[in-house]
């Protein structure tokens, strides 16, 4: 996809005026917590887990490079063909000359956010290769011509209502009502002899172990199996950060990864590849690629953004996200929405391509709290707006507030009156009710939610009247 | 340069820390997980058995559950199933020695998979029952699709392989240098997805119902 978050306040704006994607996330974004909390609060080793995991990142990325040559020798070693692509295109250049040289004429895919960062769809493109998105998600998202807007469930965009319209126009044939699972059944209906007929499969890795060379996906669809198993060509592209050093370790992650994406204690299907066919199997690809990608990656390594290299893609910290729950995935304009995106897609573009994200925060710090790997993120969003002050890219309006804030805070006595007046104001619009409705210089939040009405007296107003009051007392 | 060389160029330029010797990063990794309990879910006071079924049969795994006296038994606890739910008697047995040595007469093992609403006995190679999984490797005698395709999916598995956790069951493949099967799959319950309004639907694209027979050794 063409990254636009550069238009973030216009998508906003769009967004917030879209009836349909607020009722879609309205249905979803609190299912998806409910959830997540029941399986934690029943996962009493979750603490531990979370650091265990937390260290076995560190750990690997403090060796990246020792892991991913342990990693290429054993893959190797079961038949995989091992590509290494520093940028986007080469990732790109890559799949299509696979693509190319097996004649291929169709690609079945399994979703990966590393295959959106690279452009899969472009590659396949280039290749002259009809692709065929076999996630339910990917499969809707296809249909509707949309980039994803959720790293998890990326056609969270969409009602069951605008799903039904698109099945029923697309489908060949129709799906028998407009129920959930019926919509359900029609995309299996329409995809299942796709699966056995497609010439190349191209899947992405949850995981990469360094000591059996194996890639790993974790599916609740079962699609993963079915996509990897029928083409004569498996290509696996993932990110250089995606490794653990074996499968014990990848243990400690499955269980986290699980419970934070979908609220469930493992996802339906957990499967390690290990490469192409066996002689004398009764099924599975002849050929099996494997595609390690960087793209910013080896930068990140050992500056203020390498704890986001601990990212597992669970999504949690969008679920969790007020701001993403008002906007959805595609005001970020990126690959990467949420929380996890805003850090990470200035690192794979550039911090004034994304200036806006890291500001889309309100620094609530519940990201970092469901944050399976307890990725700092409110801390790095921070940073990268400290950054940006530094290099300038701060808007006027920004400059002029903290210019005026700086001039205010300095004065003590200045700043007791003007926030008492500020007080006295906010209660007066308030019209004796408890939320404000209306407010000068504030229409931008107060059109889309009310602001409550704050205490009487500011905090030094109160502290003092209760100093007064408790040396009163005897 | 090639890619490879100007990625671990990168990667070795942002290192902050001498490269150690291997043995030494051995050592720190295998610490890392040298006690998996601290990290598991505990089932202490449950068998294996116990633990499993009441897993593999919960909300969120939605298998049905069949303890058979002996393996012999499989081919009547099958008819039995397909009864049920008002199958014929199409089936499809995976080609491996436990299940061949059953006696199938009665049942026309010729389904097309590929179509719809099919069923298909396939032998799990363990159980776990920390999450109620089974486990299943690619193989000659074990196509893979065969746990994929079926609408129907019934599995047997043996008491003589139930495992607590995904940590037990890496050594028995044979530890991290053995040859591995192409495709290892941990199957838990059903095809599912939550991808339309984060409501749960089963059989996505594989099973939409489980039946597992557990027999003894």
């Amino acid at each position: 996809m063409i990254q636009t978050s550069d238009r973030f306040k216009e998508h906003v704006t769009r967004a917030l005026a879209d009836d349909d994607l607020k009722i879609a996330l309205s249905r979803t974004t609190g299912l998806l917590q409910a959830r997540r909390r029941q399986v934690i609060d029943e996962y009493a080793e979750y603490g531990a887990a979370r650091e265990r995991a937390g260290a076995i990142k560190d750990h690997t990325l403090a060796h990246l490079d020792h892991y991913l040559e342990m990693f290429e020798t054993n893959a190797r070693a079961n038949g995989a063909t091992v590509h290494w692509a520093k940028t986007p295109e080469a990732a790109r250049r890559i799949v299509t000359k696979i693509c190319t040289q097996a004649g291929a004429k169709t690609a079945t895919r399994v979703k990966s956010m590393l295959g959106e960062e690279i452009g899969i769809a472009q590659a396949l493109s280039d290749a002259g290769v009809e692709r065929i998105e076999t996630d339910l998600a990917e499969h809707i998202i296809q249909l509707a011509q949309d980039p994803p807007s959720h790293i998890v469930m990326p056609a969270m965009h969409k009602t069951h209502e605008q799903v039904a319209q698109l099945f029923d126009d697309l489908h060949d044939i129709a799906p028998d009502t407009h129920d959930i699972p019926d919509l359900v059944g029609s995309a299996r209906r329409e995809l299942r002899q796709k699966f056995l007929s497609a010439d190349v499969s191209i899947s992405g890795a949850n995981f990469l172990i360094a000591d059996t060379g194996a890639t790993v996906t974790v599916t609740n669809e079962g699609n993963s199996e079915l996509t990897c198993t029928p083409p004569k060509v498996h290509i696996v592209t993932a990110g250089i950060e995606k490794l653990v050093p074996g499968m014990a370790h990848a243990s400690v992650f499955l269980r986290l990864l699980a419970r934070a994406a979908i609220g469930a204690e493992i996802t339906q299907y957990t499967t390690f590849y290990n490469g192409p066919k066996r002689s004398g199997d009764a099924d599975g690809p002849e050929a099996y690629h494997i595609v390690l990608v960087d793209n910013h990656r080896s930068e990140m390594l050992g500056s203020d953004l390498q704890a986001m290299l601990k990212c597992i893609r669970c999504g949690a910290c969008m679920n969790h996200c007020p701001v993403y729950a008002a906007i959805g995935g595609h005001a970020y304009g990126a690959v990467y929405p949420g929380p996890m995106g805003s850090v990470l897609t200035p690192a794979l573009s550039s911090l004034k391509a994304a200036k806006d994200l890291p500001n889309a925060c309100t620094l609530n710090g519940r990201c970092k709290e469901v944050c399976p790997v307890n990725i700092p993120l409110p801390d790095m969003l921070r940073n990268l707006r400290a950054r940006q002050w530094e290099a300038k890219l701060a808007s006027p309006v920004t400059k002029l507030a903290l210019g005026a804030w700086r001039f205010v805070a300095r004065r003590p006595k200045l700043y007791h009156f003007a926030t008492g007046m500020a007080v006295f104001g906010m209660r007066l619009l308030s019209l004796g009710r408890t939320r404000i409705r209306r407010m000068p210089m504030a229409g931008g939040w107060v059109k889309y939610r009310d602001l409550p009405r704050p205490e009487k007296g500011s905090f030094m107003q109160q502290y003092k009247a209760s100093k007064h009051a408790g040396e009163k007392r005897p | 340069m090639s890619d490879r060389a100007l990625i671990f160029g990168a990667i070795r330029s942002a290192k902050r820390s001498p490269a150690r010797p291997a043995e030494d990063i051995a050592k720190e990794a295998a610490d890392l997980v040298a006690h998996p309990e601290v990290t598991q879910p505990g089932f202490a006071g449950e068998t294996l058995l116990d633990r499993f079924v009441a897993k593999a049969t919960s909300e969120r795994v939605t298998a049905t559950v069949d303890q058979l006296a002996a393996k012999r038994d499989i081919p009547r606890a099958v008819s039995e199933y397909l009864k049920k739910i008002g199958q014929g008697t199409d089936i499809c047995v995976q080609n491996c020695a436990v299940l061949n040595g059953l006696d199938w007469s009665g049942f026309a093992c010729s389904p097309d998979l590929e179509k719809d609403r099919g069923c298909a006995v396939t032998l799990a190679e363990y159980g776990i029952a920390e999450t109620g999984s089974v486990v299943f490797r690619s193989g000659a005698d074990s196509p893979i699709l065969l746990n994929f395709l079926p609408m129907y999916h019934i599995v047997v598995l043996r008491t003589d392989t139930l495992i607590g956790y995904t940590e037990d069951l890496w050594p028995l493949l044979g530890g991290a240098h053995a040859p591995q099967s192409r495709l290892l799959t941990i199957v838990t319950g059903t095809s599912g997805t939550a991808d339309i309004e984060a409501i749960n639907v089963r059989g996505a694209h594989g099973p939409k119902h489980m039946h597992i027979l557990i027999v003894p050794p």
